[in-house]
């Protein structure tokens, strides 16, 4: 597998499926050194979206990566009701959908405080700073926290300037 | 989450933590890994300080 998160950018751009980055590469876009090998989105999981990451993901092979052995994102789940998360492997890539960022919330309330970028010439939304932080402490796992007071600190030094 | 809770349920935290870690991808693999996401955290990074500088600009007026 090759990875390239340009590829994996620009097919979520593609399929019309809004989404906000949020997770490890948010983290280091605000400065955390630790670096994360998975593209970690918050979107709205309604089965149109799913049908419309099906079309525009097909040709990088998406599967889903939790599931032993590995099963094809093309035919499951059949039933596109309900489903919250996807953990996916692409030929270009980790790529998890995620619906509720935990201890922030869904997609609409990640999007009230994200900021607008542009990434490879996408015009997308990055989780905010403070909602981040928010999610790391909530999660509580060991390497969470690391990030959480990494970014903590580089909020202090930003409201200094 | 219906079919892929119940199946990401029916791992061990060790079979997660192995599938987190993503060692199926060769030493090189990893490299180039890194590679990609050090240009996408660059792109983010001259894109978040770009508005940024805009927020200031606009504050200033």
């Amino acid at each position: 597998m090759k990875t390239d998160f340009k590829i994996l950018i620009n097919k979520l751009t593609e399929s019309k499926v809004d989404f906000v980055l949020i997770g490890g590469l948010a983290a280091s876009a605000y400065g955390s050194t630790y670096v994360t090998h998975d593209l970690d989105v918050c979107a709205v999981l309604t089965p149109e979206n799913i049908e419309k990451l099906r079309v525009t993901l097909e040709d990088i092979h998406p599967q889903h990566r939790m599931m032993i052995p590995k099963k094809s994102f093309m035919e499951i789940p059949e039933n596109l009701n309900g489903i919250n998360n996807l953990y996916l492997s692409t030929d270009a890539g980790v790529l998890d959908l995620i619906s509720t960022v935990v201890g922030v919330g869904d997609f609409t309330e990640v999007s009230k405080l994200a900021i607008e970028v542009s990434i490879f010439g996408n015009k997308c939304k990055i989780i905010s700073l403070d909602d981040l932080i928010k999610c790391k402490r909530t999660l509580k796992r060991p390497k969470d926290l690391l990030v959480a007071t990494e970014l903590e600190a580089i909020r202090q030094k930003n409201e200094g300037k | 989450m219906k079919i892929l809770s119940s199946d990401v349920l029916l791992l061990s935290p060790e079979q997660i933590n192995l599938i987190e870690l993503n060692l199926e991808l060769s030493p090189e693999e990893r490299i180039q890994q890194l590679q990609s996401a050090v240009d996408l955290i660059e792109e983010l990074r001259a894109s978040l300080k770009e508005s940024d500088e805009n927020r200031l600009q606009n504050s200033d007026k």
